[in-house]
């Protein structure tokens, strides 16, 4: 995805104004990204319904806004940059995380899921989720950016403030752990 | 796992995620000498497929109710053209003042039965894609403040400039000239260089304490104002630019705030009893220093909100359990604006505490905004004026004295002493 700021006055001319065709395509993007960002946003908050509450904001933005604002129209990366910032604004404002940063993010693992959870249903469908939900918040993070929404790590990076080395670390060692969790529930 | 396989970049190579040459062909070169490599990257790949099939499985493709309206406002925002004045000023002056076009836009989610509602007024200059429109290169250019704290000339204001004819020539000015939010934003105010976002083009001051015309409310003002330049950073001129697309959001915590009003603006009424959202047009600001704009508040708790408030509960009153409760904020405003050039949006937000002062133990520049404010109600003759009188408002007004080197703030109090002898004779005493 190319800065969106780089774009040439001509290619923001050429996309759909406001009417129909920007309808369309909010709907198409909020039935796409509606779910993944409640879900992310649930992980930071901790709480669906503020996480409800953080996504509509978000696509209310993103409604002001049209699809010249981004290369290919697609908004993955605002999308999740922005609902980030907000889930982050208001657990701030909740004082469940003081100060958030990416420590805090990276050694919290998340609490909903425990170990006895997971291994209480060993069906497929669903199990490497449920392995995934319980590693840290961070890996969690990049593991939904970049296999539900296929960001590449550069885009990763810019929407939670990691390098990108960090990015492929946290990566690396987040699928480390689903191999080893895997291999426990399937022995 | 052996320590060689144990590398970040054979799972980005796995994944897929594009690497430098030299990288690619150092894990290449692995993957050719060593079957158990081969065996990794393979696995690795079958958990992106896993987790993708995964993912696929959990989408729903189709907008939840909730957001199918939201889509709707969208478009019926839409048929509202937003304000594009600062797009097209002239750049050659040496000195610039650009407007700030806001416009307020309060949003209701209509969710019944959920808690934790939280209103939200929104101040919305234009749409961010409306400067893409016309020249992607335009942006809102702020004259800067002087050095720290200097106060600046007062502003050429069609109201002010009735208000002050008027009473000059011994008369009463019209009720509907005198615009409250025009007599606040003629003044400017000495709002303190910002230190907890110093990087930011804005800064937003807040204050709070109570109403000095109805004491069981609460004021809150919220100061914008551009970021300080000193005088060695200014460039040529006195002009910076700062930032476009500036949006201001103020969010009320309903466990904090029953009701609430924007003071002003009374010519863009609000319709907001049970629309899904509502738009309040506040039309231009003159934004070449300062913007203030004050809210009038119903603390939680109070009985039912006077006419002219809204509610900040409309459907529903929040849980004692609710998360919302358990925050101390009253409000939190938050800013949105774009840097020049840029087409993504920054977002900071301010949040205010109440500390329950008293008008008393406020700063001077607060006491003396709300003078402002106060004459600007009791000249429209508005029901809202609760207590105020013009022996009152000059005496807010008097603690503003402190900062006038240029005398402004005085003949304002000469303003408000001329009023309180028209009044006396010239219209009835408060229905």
């Amino acid at each position: 995805m190319t800065d969106p700021a780089t774009e040439s006055p001509a290619n923001l001319i050429s996309v759909p104004r406001w009417g129909t065709d920007h309808n369309n395509w909010l709907r198409g993007i909020v039935g796409r990204y509606e779910q993944p960002l409640l879900t992310f946003a649930a992980r930071i908050l901790g709480d669906p319904e503020l996480a409800r509450d953080v996504v509509q904001d978000t696509f209310i933005r993103l409604g002001q806004s049209g699809p010249w604002q981004f290369a290919s129209g697609d908004p993955a990366k605002w999308l999740f940059k922005v609902c980030r910032n907000r889930a982050i604004d208001v657990c701030r404002r909740m004082k469940r995380l003081t100060f958030i940063d990416s420590n805090a993010l990276a050694t919290h693992a998340s609490e909903e899921a425990s170990p006895a959870d997971v291994l209480a249903s060993r069906d497929d469908h669903g199990a490497l989720l449920r392995v995934v939900a319980r590693l840290p918040a961070r890996q969690q993070e990049v593991i939904q950016l970049r296999f539900q929404n296929d960001l590449s790590y550069r885009e990763i990076a810019d929407i939670t403030g990691l390098t990108e080395t960090n990015v492929g670390f946290l990566l690396h060692t987040a699928l480390k752990s689903l191999r080893e969790h895997r291999a426990e529930l399937h022995r | 796992m052996n320590a060689q396989f144990d590398d970040p970049k054979l799972t980005a190579y796995a994944l897929g995620e594009s690497l430098p040459d030299e990288e690619r062909q150092a894990v290449e070169r692995l993957l050719a000498e060593s079957p158990e490599a081969c065996a990794m990257v393979d696995e690795m790949r079958a958990l992106r497929a896993g987790l993708r099939a995964e993912y696929d499985a959990q989408r729903t493709n189709t907008p939840s109710r909730e957001l199918a309206n939201i889509i709707e406002l969208s478009e019926a925002r839409r048929e509202t053209p937003m304000a594009r004045s600062t797009t097209h000023l002239p750049r050659v002056a040496a000195l610039v003042v650009a407007s700030l076009a806001i416009a307020s836009i309060a949003w209701f989610t209509i969710r019944p039965g959920e808690r934790d509602r939280i209103v939200t007024a929104k101040s919305k200059a234009s749409a961010p894609g409306a400067s893409g429109e016309t020249d992607p290169n335009a942006s809102l250019e702020m004259e800067m403040e002087g050095p720290a704290g200097s106060a600046a000339a007062p502003r050429d204001n069609p109201s002010y400039e009735t208000v002050r004819r008027s009473l000059r020539a011994n008369q009463l000015p019209p009720k509907n000239a005198v615009r409250i939010e025009e007599m606040v934003n003629h003044f400017s105010y000495r709002y303190a260089a910002s230190t907890a976002n110093a990087g930011d083009p804005f800064a937003v001051h807040l204050e709070v304490a109570s109403a000095p015309w109805k004491s069981a409310h609460r004021l809150v003002r919220i100061g914008v104002k551009g970021r300080e330049v000193t005088p060695g950073q200014r460039p040529t001129g006195t002009v910076a630019t700062t930032a476009k697309d500036v949006n201001l959001e103020v969010e009320f915590n309903p466990a904090r705030v029953a009701a609430y009003r924007l003071i002003g603006y009374e010519n863009q009424p609000s319709k907001k009893e049970n629309s899904a959202f509502d738009r309040i047009d506040v039309g231009e600001i003159d934004a070449g220093r300062t913007v203030t704009a004050l809210y009038e508040i119903v603390p939680a708790g109070r009985s039912v909100p006077p006419a002219g408030f809204v509610d900040a509960l409309p459907y529903q009153t929040p849980t004692p359990t609710s998360a919302a409760a358990a925050s101390a904020e009253m409000l939190t405003v938050k800013m949105r604006y774009k840097l020049p050039g840029g087409k993504i949006s920054e977002l900071v937000d301010f949040p205010l505490v109440d500390d329950g002062r008293p008008f008393e133990a406020a700063t001077a520049d607060f006491k003396f905004v709300s003078a402002v404010a106060g004459f600007a109600m009791l000249l429209r003759d508005s029901p809202e004026r609760g207590d105020a009188t013009p022996d009152s408002i000059a005496k807010w007004a008097d603690a503003g004295l402190s900062d006038d080197t240029a005398g402004h703030r005085a003949e304002f109090i000469e303003l408000v002493r001329k009023a309180e002898s028209l009044l006396a004779v010239g219209r009835p005493g408060p229905s």
